[in-house]
């Protein structure tokens, strides 16, 4: 193993910095030596009729996160506290959600959003930790895509003391109940994040079955968590624990490639009984889903796709618009969202239909859409979009 | 590209023609043309121009927008606060500070903040306390009625009479080209009480009580949008006359004069502000006709001439949510405000290219001209007034625009050209039938 397989502390840890010197953060200020929150007996009396009456028609969150963005009353905010470097691109950020936080259940993931050059970011990231954590610590286990603004945001500017908006906990990627006596984890590369967050919980409540966990990465040096997951399968008779290189080391014993039958087959023959669990790239997940399909084991097949494939920009008429709200699935055919919406007949507000009075405006839930007067392409997710100059790239969710 | 290549329906939902750019049929400029003097082809090419400085500045929204915007709302914000405490205590010298300190919270909210995010120039940061579709103001019109009226019905239609409720708010007679009805002789008294109950001027504007008489909306409609205005009177009201005064104790009188005094001076200075852009003589009225087949380029031209600019500092600026910059607001009004003084130059600059008028003068130049006509026009004829025009006509020869206006070049502008070249087409109508004759 070399230096860089192993998990490196990063130097700035518990640096209290201002946060705007992170290069367009949330919020200035050094937060960390202010009150996490606010007493409740008085967040009761903020939440009162009087004072709302008082700060009409702005609403008392608005001056309260203007002091400190923690005593949100009506957001959930957590506080950068640490970033623990894991591999050369995937860097794993700790943060302090608050006492008012539920716990999640393994497996699942948050909204995070984060303001980057002015602009509210949005990505949806895993929960890498086990609701088991004591501390009340949460941890997002971040890889720096060449695409992934947020997240090599997160991952080379982010410093403690950033103030990050986190949505509840949500998805269902989620252990089974009763728990079966075996489980079957595959990751892919950063899709590992949520087998960890299973993986630590399971043995945090003393799981007596069995766990095969096959870990697929590039090069031994890709592997996240590896120091972790190296004591784990040190200590756990019960965990099977197979790392598989994409990239062929000449080791015969070894497996490698991608991922297919015969590794199953050779790391854990009852593979099919077991429920499986399956996080990783695109690709990855096609091919896993072929092979529980031919096998007749789909109703234990479950998978999370954590990344959309990004439609080219030149691509225009492709896919299908969804107006969530009107529960209406229409073919793309190019033209602006606005017309495509009304001829669906839908009666979306509009104004002057050419970009200028955002009348319009309306939430893009997911997709990627192009707008005709600027040209300006809208990737994230969660992001206010004018219906009547824009049109969808590929797959396309609305708000109407 | 430009709007006109976009598919889109030529009527709104209310049946009305839609906005520029997006019609069908053949675009015809002439009366801009005839108006001004400008051609076709520099109509095309004045479009590229702003297009491409839109493009530009699009390109580099960003940060400092951000940062820009959020420091106004923490000024507010700390104004408010501010302002409240300082009501509390029971001395002149508070007293005095806290309306200061409140009315200043109330001009920022209302103008630099409100206004302008309630025509989503931040709504790229995402932020949905600085966003279009969830920023309330402090002031009695509900954001999303405001919003219908002033986004889309008074920008897309800008001086557009019969369509752009703003002219005279539906109250006072601003053009002679708005027939005198007998009621107009009360045109100084009503400015008066416009400006004085500004905020629930803009309310009731919304509601559209002239739209009953030729049933394009029932009265239905305007009861709904009249709770949701009466809601939010109420609260705000509530707040300002009532909760705070009741917290007060023994000083109520004072906080509920006070706050009074703060909504007053808020409302004077909202209306001179607002009517000093578009109601200035030398700014440009037209009827419906005129603009039907307007292309993008001829409304960017309609924006220009229809707008009065205002000089001033930098606070001043900012306490008139750059309105005074109204001209470059009316050609880019989604751009964000604090862009506007930097585009003056260039804006101007075109204007001197393409010999438009650009509209400029300081406060007290602009608002006299505007108190003069709200006190011409209240007779038939607008008589009575120093600068008395028939109608504001640029080509006019003795149009009263003085040397600055046109960008402090001598009169005659391009538009007496046309004016020479209409008169010449006049004289040639009029000698054929003679010649005929003859």
């Amino acid at each position: 193993m070399t230096a860089t397989d192993s998990p490196v502390r990063d130097p700035n840890r518990f640096v209290p910095e201002r946060a705007q010197e992170a290069g367009g953060s949330m919020h200035a200020g050094p937060i960390q030596a202010r009150t996490r929150q606010l007493p409740r007996r008085l967040q009761r009396v903020l939440r009162s009729r009087v004072v709302d009456l008082a700060t009409t028609p702005h609403g008392v969150d608005h001056y309260l996160s203007m002091v400190n963005p923690l005593w949100s009353l009506d957001r959930t905010r957590a506080l950068l506290v640490d970033r623990i470097r894991e591999t050369h691109d995937v860097t794993t950020l700790v943060l302090d959600p608050g006492p008012a936080w539920g716990p999640h259940e393994a497996g699942q993931h948050v909204r995070t959003q984060v303001d980057i050059d002015g602009r509210r970011r949005t990505r949806y990231f895993t929960i890498s930790s086990s609701p088991r954590r004591a501390d009340g610590l949460i941890t997002l286990t971040v890889k720096a895509g060449d695409d992934a603004f947020v997240s090599r945001f997160l991952q080379t500017h982010a410093r403690p003391g950033l103030v990050l908006e986190i949505s509840e906990p949500r998805g269902e990627f989620v252990l089974p109940s009763p728990l079966p006596d075996h489980l079957l984890f595959i990751g892919g590369g950063s899709g590992i994040t949520p087998l960890m967050s299973m993986t630590r919980t399971l043995l945090a409540d003393g799981y007596r079955g069995r766990i095969t966990f096959l870990n697929y990465v590039k090069t031994p040096a890709d592997r996240i968590f590896a120091a972790e997951l190296d004591r784990i399968d040190a200590h756990h008779d019960r965990v099977t624990l197979v790392t598989v290189c994409s990239e062929e080391d000449g080791d015969p014993d070894t497996l490698c490639g991608y991922l297919e039958q015969g590794h199953l087959d050779q790391v854990a023959p009852d593979w099919r009984e077991a429920p499986a669990y399956v996080c990783g790239p695109p690709p990855m997940l096609d091919a896993a889903e072929a092979i529980w399909e031919e096998a007749g084991a789909l109703d234990r097949f479950h998978i999370e796709r954590f990344t959309l494939a990004a439609p080219s920009a030149d691509v225009n008429a492709e896919g299908c618009v969804k107006l969530a709200d009107s529960d209406i699935e229409l073919a793309n055919d190019g033209r602006p969202l606005l017309v495509q919406a009304e001829e669906a007949g839908l009666e979306p507000e509009y104004g002057c239909r050419m970009g200028i009075c955002k009348t319009c405006t309306t939430r893009k839930v997911k997709g990627v859409t192009q707008s005709l007067t600027t040209g300006e392409v809208s990737s994230d997710d969660d992001q206010d979009i004018q219906i009547c100059v824009n049109v969808a790239l590929g797959d396309v969710e609305l708000a109407l | 590209m430009t709007a006109t290549e976009m598919p889109t329906p030529a009527h709104n939902a209310a049946g009305t023609p839609s906005a520029p750019g997006r019609r069908d049929g053949p675009i015809d400029d002439s009366v801009l043309m005839e108006r001004t003097g400008i051609t076709e082809e520099q109509i095309a090419e004045l479009a590229r121009e702003f297009d491409a400085i839109r493009d530009r500045i699009l390109a580099d929204i960003g940060e400092e927008d951000a940062a820009y915007i959020r420091s106004v709302v923490k000024a507010q914000r700390a104004c408010e606060v501010a302002g409240r405490v300082l009501l509390f205590v029971p001395t002149p010298a508070t007293w005095l500070a806290g309306v200061a300190s409140l009315a200043m919270s109330k001009i920022l909210d209302n103008m630099e903040i409100g206004h302008n995010v309630m025509h989503g120039q931040y709504d790229f940061m995402n932020d949905p306390h600085i966003h279009s579709q969830s920023y309330e103001w402090d002031t009695a019109a509900p954001s999303a009625n405001w919003k219908l009226s002033h986004n889309f019905m008074h920008h897309t239609y800008a001086n557009i009479i019969g369509k752009d409720r703003d002219v005279g708010y539906g109250l006072l007679r601003m053009t002679e080209d708005q027939a005198w009805r007998p009621r107009d002789k009360y045109n100084p008294i009503y400015g008066t009480l416009l400006a004085l109950l500004f905020q629930y001027g803009v309310a009731a504007h919304d509601l559209e009580i002239e739209k009953l008489k030729n049933d394009e909306n029932s009265w239905d409609e305007v009861q709904d949008v009249a709770r949701v205005i009466a809601m939010k009177t109420a609260k705000q009201d509530g707040k300002d006359y009532i909760l705070f005064p009741l917290l007060a104790g023994p000083n109520a009188p004072a906080v509920a004069a006070g706050n009074l005094v703060a909504n007053l001076i808020r409302n004077v200075w909202a209306f001179s502000i607002i009517f000093c852009g578009h109601f200035p003589d030398g700014t440009a009225m037209f009827s419906e006709e005129e603009v039907e087949q307007e292309s993008r380029g001829g409304w960017y031209v309609r924006q220009m001439i229809g707008a009065a600019n205002i000089r001033g500092s930098r606070l001043f600026h900012i306490i008139s949510g750059n309105l005074g910059h109204q001209i470059e607001h009316h050609l880019f009004p989604d751009l964000p405000s604090r862009r506007y003084a930097s585009l003056s130059a260039e804006v101007r600059d075109i204007c001197e290219r393409y010999e438009l008028p650009y509209n400029v003068g300081n406060l007290r130049e602009q608002f006299g001209s505007v108190v003069r006509k709200i006190w011409r026009l209240r007779k038939p004829d607008g008589s009575g007034g120093p600068d008395r025009v028939e109608r504001i006509d640029l080509h006019a020869k003795d149009a009263p625009l003085d040397q600055d206006r046109i960008n402090g070049k001598e009169i005659p502008l391009a538009a007496s050209r046309a004016a020479e070249r209409k008169r010449r087409a006049r004289e040639a109508a009029a000698s054929a039938p003679a010649a005929a004759a003859s």
